[in-house]
């Protein structure tokens, strides 16, 4: 079992003929991932890594019954390519496309809301069933199959903190890299939601940094709801330097949030186990299972 | 990027928003000239900073005649700027901007912002406005509203009711304020901006609605549809952040020694955190480009090394994505054959290619120390950073 894909899933590369879109799609075929088609307007007909290639999403989705669409999209018409998805009725949108102006992922959220549709990103690695599938840019050579669930705001510090749970013999049920930009789509309560009611997740690793209050609101949710599970967290950058700010309104909305102090204070009082440094993550997880 | 006011303003001017007629100098006869051209009986010389409190520390004046324009543009322009939300050095001060003074019956707080915690648009308001707004609502001495926004569609009249009556708007005034919350959202979602800020939102003594200060950022990842940005960061007085709009790096200025070029953000705040816990002083850092070429890497060395005096360098890359440790084992090797490396280098890899970036740089006998892993790296860059 794993959360939101595993190996039936049926998947589709929006960009899939672009280099980046090219080039990670085989790599996930190559790792055992069911890709079914590709959406590249313009070059519907045509074959690519081969697979049939069409103009929509639609298109794509009526032929093939495709529920995943990962985005390999330029910036520009990475909302147009998200909305497609949504309308298209795709049930999970991997959107690794970076640099989208942030009032289009807005524009994107409020689309995602009126629907049943989720979408993990933008600006992310993607998401990973070691052993399974993986839809997204992280090196799967470093993932290994096991029953630690982890969810991540930062792409390098992910991998970084696979690396050491695999070092300490502890594999993983289902990585899922949400993204670092200002606005997201899936968030972390959503994944630590999943994970509890995952039977192959043991325990929940959790990779936060600083800025906005994605932390506070994931240690309010694992409060309210008496998490089932240990979270271990880990929050990059406490001590990095305060950003100069300007006029008013950021202080006044954050309310003090954002602060690596305060998130950190925030998941202890919620029962998660924090590491004093990046590298006591491995450890801290195999502690957690006892 | 956050923009100067008098740019603020004049990429505001065509969305019908009540602003006071304003020019921006960069001269003392450039100011005395624009109060002919903005007319009015007295006028405000603003010093253009990228940052706030500009006026309780000297960089807003009453001017009462042009000679006085003239003499306050004369101070404030070459000179440097301090307020509670520039550094110490202060900023540059190298236009000031020339405005028609307005008499001031009430001054109240209006802002429009991506309000990053929750991911969508709202609308900040109060009834009072000014510099000491965020001491005043701290004490709870005045109310904030805060209505969302939807980016598909502009605010109703529904939606902004609980604003007017809490400014205590009523009639033409409360129609006024609607209109402008309207105009402000339109300008907002053309514009690309995740903040304005209109700080003070005034009623003149004659009961017109009227904005004085503005503060704005526009979002850079929208620069491809926007022409109007471009000539707009040649004017960023805070070093950094020009440095960032224009570099494309992530740069932060650090006082250590310990010089990192690490890939990716995340891991680049990790790397500083545990350098700090096992005692040593992360140096200004940049990280890489979420696509980094090996030029990429040459540049990030060089700035580093331009900008800092470094003990050590530690390279810490965990390739993945289209970053491949190899591609940054050549950046360095081109490097140091332009220029040998002044400082020992501390290099970690790991995924992508690391195997490969080892034999690059042994092959080309580039020197360095090989860590291995992240706990080693900073183990060694701290005993170096000691004299080791």
């Amino acid at each position: 079992m794993s959360i939101l894909v595993n190996s039936r899933s049926r998947i589709i590369c929006q960009g899939l003929t672009g280099y980046r879109g090219s080039f990670f799609t085989h790599q996930a075929i190559e790792y055992g991932t069911r890709f079914v088609a590709g959406v590249v307007p313009g070059r519907g007909g045509q074959t690519h890594l081969n697979l049939p290639v069409f103009d929509s999403v639609k298109e794509a989705q009526q032929a093939t019954r495709a529920d995943v669409s990962v985005l390999f999209v330029p910036p520009e018409s990475a909302k147009d390519a998200a909305i497609e998805a949504i309308e298209a009725g795709i049930r999970l949108i991997v959107c690794i496309s970076e640099g989208i102006p942030i009032l289009d992922v807005i524009r994107i959220k409020e689309r995602l809301n009126e629907s049943d549709s989720m979408m993990i990103g933008p600006n992310c690695p993607g998401i990973i069933v070691p052993g399974e599938c993986k839809i997204g840019i992280m090196p799967a050579s470093i993932y290994q199959k096991g029953r630690i669930g982890v969810v991540s705001r930062s792409g390098t510090l992910f991998y970084e903190a696979v690396s050491q749970l695999c070092s300490e013999g502890l594999g993983q049920s289902t990585c899922v890299g949400i993204g670092a930009d200002p606005v997201q789509g899936m968030t972390f309560e959503h994944c630590l939601e999943l994970f509890a009611e995952d039977p192959d997740t043991d325990a929940v690793l959790m990779i936060g940094e600083i800025g906005g209050a994605a932390e506070e609101r994931a240690a309010r949710y694992l409060k309210e709801n008496s998490y089932p599970k240990p979270v271990i967290a880990y929050v990059a950058g406490i001590h990095a330097p305060a950003d100069r700010r300007m006029g008013h309104a950021g202080a006044i909305i954050s309310a003090g949030t954002g602060g690596t102090e305060k998130k950190i204070e925030a998941l202890r009082d919620a029962g998660v186990l924090l590491p004093d440094s990046l590298v006591e993550i491995g450890i801290t997880v195999r502690r957690s299972l006892r | 990027m956050f923009i100067h006011e008098y740019q603020a303003k004049n990429l505001l001017k065509h969305y019908e928003l009540p602003f006071p007629p304003g020019k921006a100098a960069s001269n003392p006869e450039e100011a005395e000239h624009a109060t002919r051209v903005v007319g009015g009986v007295f006028w405000v010389v603003k010093a253009q900073i990228l940052a706030g409190n500009r006026g309780r520390y000297g960089g807003v004046k009453i001017a009462r005649n042009e000679s006085e324009v003239g003499k306050f543009a004369t101070e404030m322009i070459g000179s440097q700027l301090v307020t509670s939300q520039t550094d110490q050095k202060g900023f540059l001060v190298e236009q000031v901007y020339v405005e028609q003074g307005i008499s001031v019956g009430r001054e109240m707080y209006l802002a429009m912002l991506v309000d990053r915690s929750v991911g969508e648009i709202v609308l900040l308001a109060s009834s009072s406005g000014g510099a000491d707004i965020e001491e005043r609502l701290k004490q709870s001495a005045d109310q904030v509203i805060r209505v969302p926004l939807r980016a598909a569609t502009p605010p109703s009249e529904e939606d902004l009711k609980p604003v007017s009556e809490l400014l205590g708007l009523a009639g033409k005034q409360a129609s006024d304020l609607i209109g402008f919350c309207q105009n402000l959202h339109k300008a907002f979602m053309e514009l690309d901006a995740l903040l304005i800020e209109v700080n003070p939102l005034i009623l003149t003594e004659a009961g017109e609605l009227c904005g004085l200060d503005v503060k704005m950022e526009l979002d850079d990842n929208a620069t491809f549809r926007h022409e109007e940005y471009k000539p707009l960061s040649n004017y960023i007085n805070d070093p950094d952040r020009k440095f960032r709009a224009q570099s494309g790096y992530n740069f932060v200025r650090l006082s250590g020694d310990i010089g990192l070029v690490v890939g990716g953000a995340g891991l680049a705040l990790a790397t500083m955190d545990i350098i700090k816990l096992y005692g040593g002083e992360p140096a200004n850092f940049l990280d890489l480009p979420p696509v980094a070429s090996r030029s990429n890497v040459v540049d990030a060395c060089k700035i580093l090394f331009e900008k800092s005096k470094l003990s050590c360098l530690l390279v810490n890359m965990v390739g993945g994505g289209l970053t491949r440790c190899d591609t940054v084992a050549e950046g360095l090797i081109t490097l140091h054959r332009e220029s040998p490396v002044p400082c020992p280098v501390v290099v970690r890899f790991e995924g992508t290619a690391k195997d490969h970036a080892v034999v690059l740089l042994r092959n080309a006998k580039f020197p360095f120390i090989l860590a291995k892993n992240m706990r080693d790296a900073v183990e060694r860059v701290i005993h170096l950073s000691k004299g080791g």
